[in-house]
């Protein structure tokens, strides 16, 4: 998939700009704030029609202005889309448009292979459990629409079941007022416990292999899913999670009247990453730790390419966070990759170098929410 | 303050309704000035006398001026089958399709503990007690299909079963995360032949 076309009106810093994209790697350069990153934002919301960084709509819209407006054009699974994405900020209306049709549930977003890359994700592995438990849920949401729903209702019923705990009402009535909620968090629960265990277990495999390709390492990388069942839930089906949740929930009812919220299931969920054999986030180095976060990406990516079609690679100033090692470990995985953004505030020899080698490359130069130069280094030359 | 005081509380009590925000509320309150004077005043007794005459059933606690609602007194409807919903403009929707010939029990909400609602607030004791008299041999729960919805089901089911009543569930079929007032009349009648025991 790649971008073929793209002009904004009104969005974040951007007043009026049309952009014409090829195949490739795309370099934005610009300095601090000028707008690299809400032209990344843009291209997200052409494919999602959401915000990446969870922005409000209405901060999308350049300041004092009453709407934004996108369009552009996408290549996907060989077909091109003519996508509208806007919000109306008087009416408080959004509206996506694919092919000059309006649609309620943006589809596309199903079929969109796009992975990012932002600098807090290199530090994935130190970060705590919650933050690694949204990364997880992120990745999978974009792909799956039914695991974005049944998270959200998953939630809910958290919540709610929370509220009774917490009120700590200690009656024989307790337990029929838990009991439909811990029904329906072993429905919900078991689905997600089930996609976090095969989405990981393919992730795993690849990043594994990656880790040792890139980073020429001995040691072995292993991601580990940290769950009620344990290792076990890689070969379990969903109605064995269930069945196991739905005898482990009773026995914890106690536990959780005393202490006031809930306490199993996947919002407890965590991953470790392991180097040879041992946690890394308590025993790696900063530089092991962010190379498994790479390795990782390089799965993501390597899974897209073998499935449906090489996706689009959006990298927002991860660059100027890594050593020149690690740089051009991470350039290999570009080339996985149909279509490429990346940010930076300076080239450097490095980049140089790599943009020699790629087969087809342009490059914008952002400003004030300008893009003030374009040019490409000649195969497939961008005119704007 | 732009406008009179007058204007200012009519503006307020139209801000009290769902879905008008302040720009809806102004123009209705203009357009109340606008109007006849005996236009008006038929409208506020309106207002004033349905809010005092109407009143829940006592049986099934559906919108009605007398001690029964319509439906209650209907001696051609079936009262072995009873449809739980969760709001009475549920029973129009499920009237509408025609399928259905027994009574409702109206919760008028969900559960939903974050909001403080209760079994209590539901009213499921005066429920249980109406079943308790052995007429009703079916319970439909047609509440909605989202999760406060669903934990409704699960709950009076949970209370109904000792009774040896059988339970079946409407609101599968229905869009997933959809109310019931929105499902068309085919669609209620493919979820009230489909319902499913739980
Ligand atoms: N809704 C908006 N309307 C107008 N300008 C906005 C809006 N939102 C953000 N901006 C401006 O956009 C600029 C930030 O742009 P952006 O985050 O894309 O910078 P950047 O080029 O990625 O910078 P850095 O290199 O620091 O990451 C800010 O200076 C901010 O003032
Ligand atoms: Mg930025
Ligand atoms: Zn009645």
């Amino acid at each position: 998939m790649y971008i073929k076309e793209l002009s904004l009106k009104n969005f974040r810093n951007y007043e009026q700009e049309k952009i014409h994209f090829s195949p490739g790697t795309c370099l934005i350069q610009g300095a601090n704030g000028q707008g690299k990153s809400n032209l990344l934002e843009a291209v997200y919301n052409l494919c999602f029609a959401r915000s990446f960084r969870n922005l409000k709509e209405s901060d999308l819209v350049y300041w004092n202005k009453p709407f934004y407006y996108l369009q552009g054009t996408l290549y996907l699974q060989n077909r091109f889309f003519k996508v509208e994405v806007g919000y109306d900020l008087l009416k408080k209306r959004k509206v996506a448009k694919i092919n000059g049709r309006t649609t309620r549930q943006f589809r596309l977003a199903e079929y969109c292979p796009v992975v990012f890359f932002l600098p807090e994700d290199l530090e994935l592995v130190r970060r705590g459990p919650e933050e690694r438990r949204r990364y997880l849920d992120r990745e999978i949401s974009q792909e799956s629409t039914l695991y974005a729903d049944l998270l959200s209702r998953y939630n809910r019923v958290v919540y709610q079941k929370n509220q009774i705990l917490k009120e700590k009402r200690h009656n024989n009535e307790i337990q029929k007022l838990i009991r439909p909620w811990n029904r329906q968090i072993v429905y919900f629960g078991s689905r997600i416990i089930h996609k976090r265990a095969q989405v990981l277990s393919t992730w795993n495999k690849l990043a594994a292999h990656n880790y040792s390709v890139l980073f020429q390492n001995d040691q072995e990388m292993k991601i580990v899913y940290n769950n009620f069942m344990g290792e076990d839930v890689l070969f379990a089906g969903i109605e064995e999670i269930e069945e196991k949740f739905s005898n482990e929930i009773v026995l914890v009812e106690k536990e959780e009247l005393k202490r006031g919220f809930s306490l199993l299931g996947p919002h407890r969920d965590d991953i470790t990453f392991l180097l040879g054999g041992r946690d890394a986030r308590r025993f790696a180095s900063h530089g092991q730790q962010r190379s498994a976060v790479i390795a990782l990406k390089a799965a993501q990516i390597q899974l897209y390419s073998e499935k449906k079609e090489k996706p689009l690679f959006i990298l927002d100033d991860v660059f100027s966070e890594l050593d020149e090692w690690r740089k051009q470990q991470c350039f290999l995985l570009l080339r996985d990759a149909e279509q490429v953004f990346l940010t930076i505030t300076k080239k450097d020899s490095c980049l140089d170098s790599f943009l020699e080698q790629a087969t087809c490359s342009s490059f914008l130069h952002v400003k004030e929410g300008k893009i003030l130069e374009i040019n490409s280094n000649g195969k497939n030359r961008t005119i704007c | 303050m732009l406008f009179s005081p007058a204007i200012t509380r009519l503006v307020e009590a139209f801000r009290r309704l769902p879905g008008i925000g302040p720009k809806t509320a102004l123009r209705l309150a203009f357009f109340v000035l606008s109007m006849e004077n005996e236009e008006v005043e038929e409208m506020s007794r309106a207002l004033v006398e349905a809010r005092r005459r109407v009143k829940h059933c006592s049986r099934c606690r559906n919108l009605t001026e007398q001690e029964l609602c319509s439906i209650c007194r209907d001696s051609r409807r079936d009262n072995s089958l009873l449809c739980i919903v969760q709001e009475p403009r549920d029973i129009l929707v499920i009237e509408k399709s025609a399928q259905f010939k027994g009574q409702y029990f109206v919760l008028h909400g969900a559960l939903s503990p974050v909001e403080g609602i209760g079994p209590d607030e539901l009213k499921i004791p005066v429920l249980l007690e109406l079943l308790k008299k052995g007429e009703v041999k079916e319970v439909i729960i047609a509440t909605n299909p989202n999760v406060e919805g669903d934990a409704t089901a699960y709950y009076i089911a949970g209370a109904v079963r000792p009774l040896g009543i059988r339970i079946t569930r409407i609101g599968f079929g229905l869009p997933v995360g959809g109310d019931l007032e929105y499902a068309d009349e085919l669609t209620i009648s493919r979820a009230l032949e489909g319902r499913r025991e739980i």
